[in-house]
């Protein structure tokens, strides 16, 4: 350790021996400054899919790689940068790719302070909490569009909400168009959680509201929560027998078929009967984009499984 | 554990009334479950030869049917380990939840599923055994050298609760998807959907009890004192062991079945002693029976409650109904030795502890500008000066300085805590104000849409409040002992962490970042918590002069105390409130989770410092710098992902702990 006289001097000296492993570390360079600075980030994967769904590709994006393997669409373009954690993106980090704006869905309202010193915040809600499961929301897909339209308002770029709409609308029709006279039985629209316990879609729900305008009913009338959803066991959906099955994430196949070996689920008729439908992983509360998303997929793979 | 010589016929009906009361309610409770699903005329047809094509028999009897079995099987299993625990170990608060072995067991289950899912195939069981015997053997190792003190293991059972739930948190904060099917099954769900887990149950269960009535006799002497044992010719190490594997075995299988069911192995031998069982055979035959009933009335009684959209798990509802007991078995603990400074040799002690402390105090700034100066980016790390170096610091110097000054606090509450109880394993994190801080926090977060920082703060300081309160109304009673105000605190935090526990297999989105808060991040922290944090770890620093004069005098004993004109009562309210205060408010600012306000202290024991003065300021400045080093690799390890510091901090910590304790 130097001689204690001087702070300064111990400082430089500090700061000359420090410069040593800076070389092996960093090869040398300084860290770069954002080659370009602007653009939208996103804070959550809501947002980011709104973002890509605009047709703006994000400054920066949350566990990039667990996006891929689990929200999938709209695909995120090769370079966005990884900004870290959903709960924690690296606010360091952030500072330097110097954004134009962020969207986020609220979830980090503790540190919207300190984030709008960075960047304006622009919030992008596109999942009603608010109203739960009382009578008179104009239900999840009517909010989510509304949602998106801010959004687009917002950005400048309001045509392009009403391209994505109109997307959706499509796919609407198409998934109708495929789905006339195959299947008239409501749904069970859950994901298995953990081989007793199901996740599943309730009034509340976006998935709701897409049955409603495909025409099919959803099985489950019981209880969900602020975000849809409700957590119950699988023999709880004995109410319809007549009902349908679809498993959202790919996993649930295997689930599934170790549930239907069970005597108590062979009984289920839509697994005795083999109704089951498994789709790819969907964002349960992505507002427009799952909506298309999810409704493309239930009409390519429904009449598939569904007698 | 007098076993006297009570005639037996006096006591014969005793510890039946509450079996057989607590039966009737089940029994009860479970008619009106089945009627409600099928009409009477068919329970008989549902049980035996139920009808493939009625769902509603087939779900009784796939479904009530064997979720009553196993609520009974794993009541039973939970009454006789219990027994044979509080026996062996001669405590009347052991049980497999209190002890930490469910929680071992439950985290070696999720350590295989996501690294060795081969061994799952071997067999649950097996897996959850080798946990929970680890946690047993650490449990052994760390209360040991106190001589097995009821107080100490039944705290080094939540230390070891707390380190396997930090250990488990680091695992979802990373692989949340993978693991909450785990978590799910973790929080004590009874709900079966055939009876091959009863089938499961049921042999193993007889084995096990076939094998404790082997051990009767010798675990009956061990009743008598060590002493009285050996005269008798029983190894006492060998009794003690058997007994304490019976028990470790039903614990992994109770684990490995239905998760952790925390309260029913505490509760069981509790009820049918109170109602008379005195004599070891009594117990362990009423307490199995009663924790029986106990599980299978719980467990109806939660498939009575209206259905919300969420279920409740049982293992859940028995530890809300448990906090009440152990609040009120409490003051039945006997009273342990008055507070003496720990045993143990003291580790050499420094010859000039203000060299030392010297030392440290220099280093504190040099490593302060460290973590803020080097540092991850995009291109690896790196030393950052002049411009880049002020664009970065407002980002990483208000977190290195919360983390410094959290843990400097953690630190000197955990100081004054183990050296006012004399015990080694007396916590912060234990003392029950983090758990207020984390509840008000959470009903902040579900009344609220987005709350702010600073409304966060203030709710989770509003529940630190409110349980320092109820503690120090709680401590009021018996002049503030201590080990009671431990204990009280272990209680709380076992609320804290179901209402966590429920809310996980809620599924919530809004937890993830509850979660993180939890396990001590201090991505939150801004200048205004910073310098608030700062000024705080300041002014504990400036009362150390002042407390450090209680704390060498207090251990003399009450009345030495008195004479020098400290009053014992007050001084410990005093004492016990400003460490609740630092406690509350470095959960706050780095969450509720590090080993800080454990390792601070005894690194500053093992550089010698033992009067209480240096001892507390080494300490304070030890914990910061452990914080901080936690804080600085955290940021950087994973760029752009962050490891939050108290979780790295008690999973690198936690280890050496052990090793540290355990050694002396």
């Amino acid at each position: 350790m130097p001689d204690m006289a001087g702070a300064p001097d111990r400082r430089r000296f500090l700061r000359m021996a420090s410069a040593l492993p800076l070389g092996l570390l960093a090869g040398g360079t300084r860290p770069v400054r954002a080659e370009e600075a602007g653009g939208a980030c996103a804070l959550d994967w809501t947002s980011a899919q709104a973002l890509l769904a605009l047709g703006i590709a994000p400054r920066g994006l949350p566990e990039i790689d667990r996006y891929r393997r689990s929200v999938i669409e709209p695909a995120v373009p090769a370079g966005v940068p990884d900004i870290g954690a959903r709960a924690e993106p690296n606010l360091e980090l952030l500072d330097r790719l110097a954004p134009a704006r962020f969207v986020t869905d609220g979830m980090l309202s503790a540190v919207h302070g300190r984030l709008a010193r960075i960047a304006p915040l622009t919030l992008y809600r596109s999942f009603d909490t608010g109203s739960g499961e009382s009578e008179g929301r104009n239900g999840q897909l009517a909010f989510a569009i509304a949602a998106l339209r801010g959004l687009a308002g917002e950005l400048g770029v309001p045509e392009a909400a009403e391209l994505a709409v109109a997307r959706l609308d499509r796919a609407l029709d198409e998934a109708r168009a495929r789905l006339t006279g195959v299947v008239t039985r409501p749904l069970y629209v859950l994901s298995v959680l953990d081989g007793r316990r199901v996740l599943i879609h309730g009034r509340n729900s976006l998935y709701q509201d897409l049955l409603d305008r495909l025409g099919i009913g959803n099985a489950w009338t019981g209880p969900s929560g602020p975000y849809g959803h409700a957590t119950v066991t699988m023999d709880r959906l004995t109410g319809r027998p007549e009902a349908g099955l679809v498993n959202i994430g790919s996993e649930g196949k295997r689930a599934l078929e170790a549930l239907a070996a069970l005597p108590l689920f062979a009984g289920l008729p839509f697994l005795r009967e083999g109704r089951v439908t498994i789709l790819p992983p969907i964002l349960f509360y992505g507002g427009v984009p799952t909506a298309e998303r999810f409704v493309r997929l239930l009409g390519e793979r429904l009449p598939q499984s569904h007698g | 554990m007098a076993d006297t010589a009570m005639p037996p016929s006096f006591r014969r009906f005793g510890p039946a009334w509450p079996v057989a009361g607590l039966f009737l309610l089940a029994g009860l409770a479970s008619l009106l479950v089945l009627d409600r699903q099928l009409p009477p005329e068919l329970w008989w047809r549902a049980l035996l030869d139920p009808d493939p094509a009625r769902l509603d028999q087939l779900a009784a009897h796939y479904v009530l049917f064997p979720r009553f079995a196993v609520a009974l099987l794993v009541g039973a299993a939970l009454g006789l380990a219990g027994t044979i625990l509080q026996q062996v170990l001669r405590n009347p608060l052991a049980e497999p939840a209190t002890l930490g072995i469910s929680a071992g067991a439950h985290l070696s289950l999720a350590v295989a599923t996501l690294w060795v899912p081969e061994a799952l195939a071997l067999g649950r069981e097996w897996v959850a055994l080798a946990g929970a015997g680890l946690s047993a053997a650490a449990l052994l190792a760390l209360s040991w050298r106190k001589g097995l003190s009821p107080v100490t293991v039944i705290l080094a059972g939540l230390v070891l609760s707390l380190y396997a739930g930090s250990v488990s948190g680091v695992m979802v904060l990373f692989n949340h998807d993978l693991l909450i099917g785990l978590f799910l099954w973790g929080a004590g769900f009874l709900d079966q959907q055939d009876w091959g887990m009863a089938a499961f149950l049921a042999p193993r269960l007889a084995v096990l009890a076939v094998a404790a009535l082997l051990v009767l006799r010798p675990l009956t002497l061990l009743g008598l004192g060590e002493g009285g044992a050996r005269s008798l010719g029983l190894s006492v190490v060998g009794a003690r062991l058997a007994g304490l594997t019976i028990a470790v075995m039903l614990a992994a299988l109770t684990v490995a079945a239905v998760g952790v069911v925390s309260f029913v192995g505490l509760a069981a031998p509790t009820i049918v002693g109170m109602a008379g069982a005195r004599r070891l055979g009594q117990r362990m035959l009423w307490a199995p029976l009663c924790g029986a009933a106990l599980l299978w009335a719980t467990d109806s009684l939660v498939l009575m409650a209206p259905i919300t959209y969420r279920e409740l798990p049982t293992g859940a509802v028995t530890a809300v109904l448990g906090v009440p007991m152990l609040l009120w078995l409490l003051p039945r603990l006997r009273s342990t030795a008055p507070p003496v400074m720990t045993a143990a040799p003291p580790p050499p002690r420094a010859s000039r502890p203000g060299i030392v402390l010297a030392g440290v105090a220099l280093l504190l700034p040099l490593v302060l500008w460290a973590a803020v100066a080097f540092g991850p980016g995009p291109d690896g790390w790196s030393w950052s000066v002049g411009a880049d170096f002020a664009t970065l610091e407002p980002w990483r110097l208000p977190r290195a300085l919360a983390a410094l000054s959290g843990g400097a606090m953690l630190a000197v509450a955990g100081t004054v805590l183990q050296r006012m109880t004399g015990n080694p394993l007396a916590a912060p994190e234990i003392l029950g104000v983090s758990s207020g801080a984390i509840l008000g926090v959470i009903a902040l977060m579900f009344s609220v849409e987005a709350p702010e920082r600073g409304a966060q703060i203030a709710a989770g300081g509003a529940g630190a409040v409110a349980v320092l309160a109820a503690m120090l109304a709680l401590g009021r009673k018996d002049g503030f002992s201590p080990d009671r105000l431990l204990l009280a605190g272990v209680a709380t935090s076992s609320i804290s962490g179901v209402v966590v526990a429920v809310l996980m297999a809620g599924q919530d989105p809004r937890l993830q970042t509850l979660v993180t808060w939890l396990s001590g991040s201090t991505y939150m922290v801004g200048w205004t918590d910073g310098l608030a944090a700062l000024s705080l770890a300041l002014l504990a620093g400036a009362a150390i002069p002042f407390i450090a004069r209680w704390l060498d005098l207090l251990p003399l004993g009450g009345g030495v105390a008195a004479a020098l004109g400290v009053s014992p009562s007050l001084s410990r309210i005093a004492l016990f409130s400003l460490s609740a205060v630092l406690t509350a408010a470095a959960t706050l600012i780095v969450g509720p989770l590090s080993f800080v306000g454990l390792m601070g202290p005894h690194l500053a024991r093992m550089l010698g410092l033992q009067r209480a003065a240096a001892h507390l300021a080494g300490s304070a400045m030890l914990g910061g710098l452990v914080m901080l080093l936690a804080d600085w690799l955290g940021r950087g390890v994973i760029f752009p992902y962050q490891v939050p510091a108290g979780l790295l901090a008690s999973v690198i910590g936690g280890p050496f702990l052990l090793w540290l304790l355990g050694r002396r």
